[in-house]
């Protein structure tokens, strides 16, 4: 047995209902150090151009990161790692909780399921000994009757979960697996994937140890990088007060608060849907494994129409989505979708986005009154939001089905113009940040393998919000330009640089908030101090940062070999090429040739060619990837 | 208290602002044993995920010790600085002060090794545990400061309670 992680994996093929516990081989675990890494590349090694996100040949892989179930800062974090049915490309989404941890000590680094049970099964796994069982009577369930069926089947109420609900059963395309009542791994539909395997759920109990190679080097490491986080004032504070929607109102008093659909960027009355005032009236602070930050939030409705509710949450994101997004700010109809949304199993940022294209449709004068069956789809109506989020996770009806394939097949199936305002690229919908306003977050927005959002990487940095995150901006972008977050000088450095960064952090399966909410806190080298202190295995901050660059281009080469060309991959939603009436007095800020411009040069700072955005086989070869590259007619 | 005695100090938890981050479980178990898991640690978080409930259980030091006073063989007993620790010389592992512990804060872990919270004078220092408890639900105080700090707590809810505050 290694040290720092288990250096075994689960695998287990559902067709032939076999289980197998295997050695990581080391090459991989070096070469990639954990987590989103190792998940990546066995899903390039298992995997041929052209499957079927949703057939028995795509595996489902979850990865603990190399540092989880210890006490390195914000260490609970799991990806998830599939061929999405949202956009047929690669995707990782990555959730926090408590699994990591007893996954660890129950002796695997990672699990990966293949193949299709012919009925519904759930695994457990205790300790060492691991169980494909039948799962008949969880099918169907909530996710909350799940975990509580599981809990008590098993006799242990402290076990760990996770599951699908409804809409993963039903196919939805952002179908999200739930991990214990609380987390999701939302984006791209892995909750699909998960149900077209007939699996329901995994229960986990671990007892065993977790060893470290050097354990005084690694606790000096460790509690030092805990104490920097929360030392943090600006970042610990209101992380730990108002969770991830404490800077929703900054977002509206900028303009860009998604409203309407992202018609424009302000919501009047958006106080009651601020981490302030959500945090004050409903939400105490609930933390994944190890965590300093304390960004999650439990929350509660106790009295009126909606009594009774109660939600992990709601982040910003939701806040957004099934909220500014669809012109609502009823707080507690917001819970109450975020509630349904975790135990239908639905990520909330596409379902919000579902319903807010539905209104947008509905303020065209596009849909009949039949085909939504008399719903009323007039902006704000909290009443539309939460049937819709029911009827798309049961699929009920053919407009809620339609819904339920994601805005690229509903747009294009309504058509009459829609796909304009269908807020999706590559079949992803877009996440609450109005990339109009920051340039960054426009370029990595839209070179995200996944989709359009804020996960592969977060340039926070752009907004210069300290002096000394300011200065950390110019120095990454090489230019004072590099704070002017209209303009495209520096922001291919500055999206490289957090995207490397991003990636090793989910490596290691830190939580990627910590990169950008404390700056320079948790960097390159106290992540590959504490994986060097942890396994033994040496990895300088240097080589730690080109890991982060192999998994990004490894994801990169996923998605070309595929058969996509640059002008597929890398591409913003229609709406960000408009103005918004909100920002920079309603000019336009984005325009093709502007991103063009700043994805020609990304290209060529990472040594990809220049014109077709394709990785030289130069590139592939200084990272060790050389002989995979994938379709270089692009 | 004459001023150059020893200040006696308690670990106080306060499961109202515990968020369940499990951070004192990671770390007691690695100061303690160099090993990371959930089994060795001295202190246990039990979560209630469907109401957001997440209470930590340690030894609470009895005043009046049912540990102490159940052991057949006078192993166990209070130090000079107030904490409840064994004697292993005189330990027969007969599992009597597991038994009657009434917070289930005694254990046997992974190595058959006896386990009791001993706020961690074994590995020098005060408590890790409250040292990173992010959100301050475990905390090292001076044991005649304890009723003031737990009133103003309770003070503070009541009046954020009063003007419409207050998640919980």
């Amino acid at each position: 047995m290694m040290d720092g992680m288990t250096g075994r994996w689960l695998w287990v093929d559902l067709s032939a209902g076999r289980v197998e516990d295997k050695p990581l081989e080391p090459w991989l675990i070096k070469g990639y150090l954990g987590g989103r890494g190792i998940n990546a590349r066995m899903l390039w090694d298992l995997t041929e151009p052209g499957i079927d996100p949703l057939g028995p040949e795509n595996p489902l892989i979850f990865g603990t990161g190399s540092l989880g179930g210890t006490c390195a800062p914000n260490s609970g974090r799991m990806t998830v790692t599939c061929k999405s049915p949202a956009t047929n490309l690669y995707l990782k989404t990555n959730v926090g909780s408590h699994l990591v941890p007893d996954l660890k000590y129950a002796g695997f680094d990672g699990i990966t399921v293949l193949g299709k049970s012919d009925h519904p099964v759930y695994l457990w796994i205790d300790d060492g000994r691991v169980e494909i069982r039948d799962a008949g009577r969880l099918w169907g369930l909530d996710t909350r009757e799940t975990d509580r069926l599981l809990k008590e089947e098993i006799g242990d109420d402290q076990i760990k979960t996770l599951m699908i609900g409804p809409a993963g059963e039903n196919l939805v395309k952002f179908a999200s697996v739930m991990v214990s009542i609380y987390r999701a791994a939302g984006r791209g539909g892995a909750g699909a994937v998960m149900g077209s395997k007939n699996l329901k759920a995994i229960a986990v109990r671990g007892t065993g140890d977790v060893t470290i190679a050097q354990p005084e080097r690694f606790m000096e490491v460790a509690l030092s990088a805990r104490r920097a986080i929360r030392e943090d004032e600006y970042c610990w504070t209101r992380s730990f007060k108002f969770g991830t929607a404490q800077g929703l109102l900054g977002a509206n008093e900028s303009g860009s608060l998604p409203h309407n659909n992202f018609q424009d960027g302000y919501t009047e009355d958006a106080y009651k849907i601020s981490g302030e005032y959500v945090s004050e009236r409903f939400a105490h602070p609930e933390a994944c494994s190890s965590c300093v930050l304390h960004c999650g939030r439990f929350a509660r409705v106790s009295s009126g129409r909606y009594a009774g509710t109660f939600t992990a949450g709601p982040e910003y994101e939701t806040l957004a989505s099934l909220g500014s997004k669809c012109g609502i700010t009823d707080t507690e109809a917001i819970l109450k979708g975020n509630e349904l949304c975790d135990i239908l199993g639905m990520d909330t940022i596409s379902a919000g986005s579902m319903v807010s294209f539905a209104m947008e449709c509905n303020q065209r004068g596009l849909l009949t009154p039949e085909q939504i069956e008399g719903l009323d789809l007039s902006w704000g109506s909290a009443d539309a939001m939460l049937d819709l989020i029911r009827k798309m996770a049961r699929r009920e009806g053919e407009f809620a089905s339609l819904l339920a394939e994601g805005s690229r097949i509903a747009s294009q199936t309504i058509g009459q113009g829609s796909e304009q305002f269908a807020i999706q690229a590559k079949g992803l919908e877009q996440s609450m940040v109005d990339v109009r306003g920051t340039m960054s977050y426009a370029l990595a927005f839209a070179l995200n393998p996944r989709g359009p959002d804020h996960l592969t990487t977060e340039c926070l940095a752009e907004i210069g919000y300290t002096p000394e995150v300011r200065q950390l901006a110019i120095d990454v972008a090489g230019t004072e330009e590099g704070v002017d977050s209209l303009s495209p000088n520096g922001k291919p450095e500055m999206v490289a640089w957090h995207e490397d960064l991003y990636a090793l952090t989910d490596c290691v399966g830190i939580c990627v908030f910590t990169d950008t909410w404390s700056y320079t806190r948790i960097n390159f080298n106290n992540m590959a101090e504490m994986f060097s202190t942890a396994t033994g295995i040496e990895v300088s901050e240097d080589e730690a940062r080109r890991v982060g660059e192999r998994v990004m281009t490894l994801e990169r080469l996923f998605n070309l070999r595929e058969g996509l060309s640059r002008r597929e991959l890398d591409v913003l939603p229609p709406r960000m090429f408009e103005a918004s009436p909100t920002l920079a007095n309603g000019e336009r800020t984005l325009t093709p040739e502007k991103l063009d411009g700043m994805l020609e040069a990304y290209y060529a700072l990472r040594g990809w060619d220049e014109s077709s955005g394709v990785p030289t086989e130069e590139k592939l070869k200084a990272l060790e990837l050389g002989g995979l590259r994938g379709d270089d007619s692009a | 208290m004459k001023s150059n005695e020893q200040e006696r100090m308690k670990l106080v938890v306060d499961p109202d602002k515990c968020t369940g981050c499990n951070s004192c479980m990671l770390i007691c178990s690695f100061v303690h044993d160099k090993k990371f898991n959930y089994e060795r640690s001295r202190i246990r978080v039990w979560r209630d995920d469907a109401r957001g409930i997440f209470i930590p259980v340690v030894c609470e030091q009895c005043e009046d010790a049912p540990c102490i006073q159940v052991c057949p063989t006078g192993a166990l007993y209070r130090d000079e600085a107030g904490r409840v620790v064994r004697n292993a010389t005189r330990c027969i592992g007969c599992n009597e002060c597991m038994n009657v512990c009434p917070f289930g804060a005694i254990s046997f872990g992974p190595d058959q090794q006896w386990m009791k919270c001993d706020a961690c004078a074994s590995v020098g220092g005060d408590p890790y545990c409250a040292q990173y408890c992010t959100a301050g639900a475990l905390t090292w105080v001076p044991e005649r400061l304890i009723a003031r700090q737990k009133a103003g707590g309770a003070a503070a809810r009541k009046a954020a309670a009063a003007t419409g505050g207050g998640g919980r």
